[in-house]
């Protein structure tokens, strides 16, 4: 049924048509994607807005021009050359008889590309001095300098070596304890009583990184928190959680897990949900115990899920964290410690102004992401034959 | 313990003896489960007992764990302020907005690209994924917002954005594929379009999974500051938790409440608030709503989670 409803209808075409069409719709896209970066290219080379526009501006523009010229005749030869024409009537006929789904996505299709493409363009800054004034269009080109200059300077070092850290410790620590929960949910006997542990323990997802920090204010303020002021009472000495740079970590690793690893719960419980009950029974009947039940039943059930969750966070190793430590830096630790290359990028970009510097610092860090996460897809494909992508 | 061992099925069923590690194992499991939520909860109580907490208990006692004289001085303060109403409502215009927008606009695409047999379906597919991996950055991001589209300053910057998710997408795709394709065509073939069966056909039966959608993307717009403080420049348009952070975070406090020191009660003697109480406050009044609704959204919520880990 669906097949005649929503089949693609084909027929026969003249090849050397065919063939004559696709070269020409190639050359013109060209031609127009050429003149387009040929002009952006020379507009950074001169490098001011009062520039003479008939002596750098007109021959790509003419390219560029040129290009749409031909893909109308390409077009016009398209619909009009009778070898192609069968061809062409079925791609209308799908188009008209979808006409309704092409209106569906068409606001969706614009969304992404003024919010997400759009801006990409603007990654060309990182390869330019920006300057305000001259716009985009017009900044200068300075090629590599801006990676070099993050490169040089020593706080470069730091930051990319606190990202790495942070990253990798915290995947390290935090990425198990939803698993050894979910395992331990299971054990649970009582149904009702697993069912409102759950609840609480998915509750602080919902809660901002900002109200985070007001909670952890309200028990570790050296001054006004409850856990120092007991501790004081009793005569000992405050601990500075939120500031001093030695209990960083500590503070990242606790607050991930005390506010995700509840959640994170969620996708492992769903798989163990999966599970056939008789499966344990018949382990039983054959002499299993608790653990063994756990470790030979439960564990390769969500095996798929642990590996897919384990290739997104991999991926997402240098820069997942923004709002946490956004959140979570203080005055004391925001240039040491705390200084990863989110935060870096900030710093630079909105406080300092830099945008130049700050894009390619940016685009570094999202080609390195890139990197790690195909290169975590393709390990684990390689070790467990099941990738991601 | 054996009243709860007797609901597993399996223990029921089979009458079966625990050995005494076993059963070890469950008092260590039960009690370690209830010391967890336990540790989750404490903090809540705790900043709910600070904000209701006078200024001179909280000076006086050397700590406070429920305080004697509970009083909502605090948040009679807050609310007397133009300042946390205007803050809520900016926030539910940004949140509500963004909401609707986004499962509009995503379940319209994520329908539209669950008919793998229209044209350009691969085309519009990559298109979209292509944004997962790459993005253009916070700058050019900034610079599109505010120079290009000129939308500083407008709470559209805050809403807009929200209308496409792709995460979000793929899981609604998902649920729109695994649907049945036999109502579709019976209405197909009775003359209705693809915009009637979906509004009329499609929606009624994914009630479930958009309003988990819809709970993700209100939290994430409820919960957000960072857009807010780039794009608003006007006090009066930030979002509670911009508020809050400035406040708590920041320690900057606000400048509605700058009047704090000059407090005077009805007969006009100086009154004195509880500072940390004041911020407790405030992040009380901001949690609450999200507190509110989460019994009510919590049965989704999880089934949401799941279609989106098949497809991945």
């Amino acid at each position: 049924m669906q097949a005649t409803l929503r089949q693609r209808t084909s027929s026969t075409v003249n090849k050397t048509a065919l063939w004559v069409y696709r070269g020409l719709m190639a050359l013109s896209l060209l031609l127009m994607l050429g003149g387009g970066v040929w002009f952006v290219a020379i507009t950074g080379i001169v490098g001011h807005k009062d520039w003479d526009f008939n002596t750098y501006g007109l021959n790509p523009v003419l390219t560029a021009v040129s290009g749409g010229f031909l893909l109308v005749l390409t077009l016009i030869y398209f619909f009009t050359h009778p070898g192609l024409k069968a061809k062409s009537k079925p791609v209308w006929h799908d188009i008209k008889r979808d006409r309704w789904l092409y209106l569906l996505i068409l606001p969706g299709i614009i969304a992404v590309f003024v919010f997400r493409y759009m801006p990409m363009y603007g990654i060309v800054i990182g390869f330019k001095k920006y300057r305000t004034k001259a716009g985009i269009l017009f900044s200068q080109w300075v090629g590599m300098e801006n990676f070099a200059r993050f490169f040089r300077q020593p706080a470069a070092k730091n930051v990319i070596g606190n990202t790495l850290f942070i990253g990798v410790t915290q995947l390290l620590i935090t990425f198990p304890v939803p698993i050894i929960l979910a395992l331990l949910l299971n054990e649970l006997k009582s149904n009702r009583f697993r069912r409102s542990i759950q609840s609480v323990i998915y509750l602080p997802h919902f809660v901002s990184w900002v109200i985070m920090h007001t909670l952890l204010f309200s028990l570790f303020s050296v001054t006004s928190g409850l856990i120092n002021k007991i501790i004081m009472s009793m005569g000992g000495k405050a601990i500075n959680l939120l500031s001093d740079p030695n209990n960083f970590y500590g503070l990242i690793y606790g607050s991930s897990i005390w506010k995700e690893a509840g959640w994170g719960t969620i996708i492992y419980m769903a798989a163990i949900a999966g599970v056939d009950q008789e499966m344990y029974e018949a382990a039983y009947i054959d002499g299993a115990n608790r653990f063994q039940r756990c470790r030979y039943i439960t564990l390769p059930a969500i095996s798929f899920s642990i590996t897919t969750m384990l290739i997104l966070s991999v991926g997402s190793i240098m820069g997942a964290n923004f709002d946490q430590i956004m959140n979570l830096r203080s005055v004391a630790t925001q240039n040491t410690v705390a200084q990863v290359i989110d935060t870096y990028v900030y710093d630079m970009g909105v406080d300092k102004g830099q945008h130049d510097l700050s894009t390619a610092i940016g685009l570094f860090q999202q080609v390195v992401n890139c990197i790690l996460l195909f290169a975590s897809n393709m390990v684990v494909k390689r070790l467990s034959g099941e990738g991601f992508f | 313990m054996t009243s709860i061992s007797k609901k597993h099925s399996l223990h029921k069923k089979n009458k079966i003896r625990q050995s005494l590690g076993s059963k070890i194992f469950d008092v260590f499991n039960v009690s370690f489960f209830i010391l967890f939520a336990a540790l989750i909860i404490f903090p809540f109580f705790n900043i709910i007992a600070i904000s209701l907490t006078s200024n001179a208990e909280f000076m006086r006692e050397p700590f406070i764990i429920w305080p004697k004289a509970p009083t909502f001085e605090a948040y009679n303060y807050l609310f007397s302020t133009p300042l946390i109403p205007r803050a809520y409502l900016v926030t539910l215009i940004v949140a509500a907005g963004g909401t609707g927008l986004a499962v509009l606009v995503t379940s319209m695409l994520a329908y539209g690209l669950s008919k793998k047999n229209m044209r350009g379906h691969k085309f519009f597919m990559i298109y979209l994924l292509i944004t997962m991996f790459f993005s253009g950055g916070l700058i050019p991001n900034y610079i599109n917002m505010t120079r290009v589209l000129g939308l500083s300053n407008n709470l559209l910057a805050l809403i807009l954005p929200s209308a496409v998710n792709v995460f979000n997408f793929i899981i609604i795709r998902s649920f729109f594929l695994q649907l049945p394709t036999s109502l579709e065509e019976s209405a197909k073939i009775d003359g209705a379009n693809d915009l009637v069966i979906l509004f009329r056909i499609i929606y009624p039966l994914s009630i479930p999974t958009l309003a988990t959608i819809a709970m993700f993307v209100a939290v994430g717009l409820w919960n957000s500051w960072f857009a807010s403080m780039l794009y608003m420049r006007d006090e009066k348009l930030y979002t509670l938790q911009l508020i809050i952070r400035n406040y708590v975070v920041r320690e900057a406090r606000p400048a509605d409440m700058q009047a704090l020191e000059g407090l005077r009660d009805a007969a006009g003697n100086p009154i004195h608030l509880n500072e940390t109480g004041l911020k407790m406050a405030s992040a009380v009044a901001s949690t609450l709503p999200m507190l509110g609704i989460y019994p009510f959204i919590q049965k989704y919520f999880e089934k949401g989670v799941t279609i989106g880990a098949i497809k991945g």
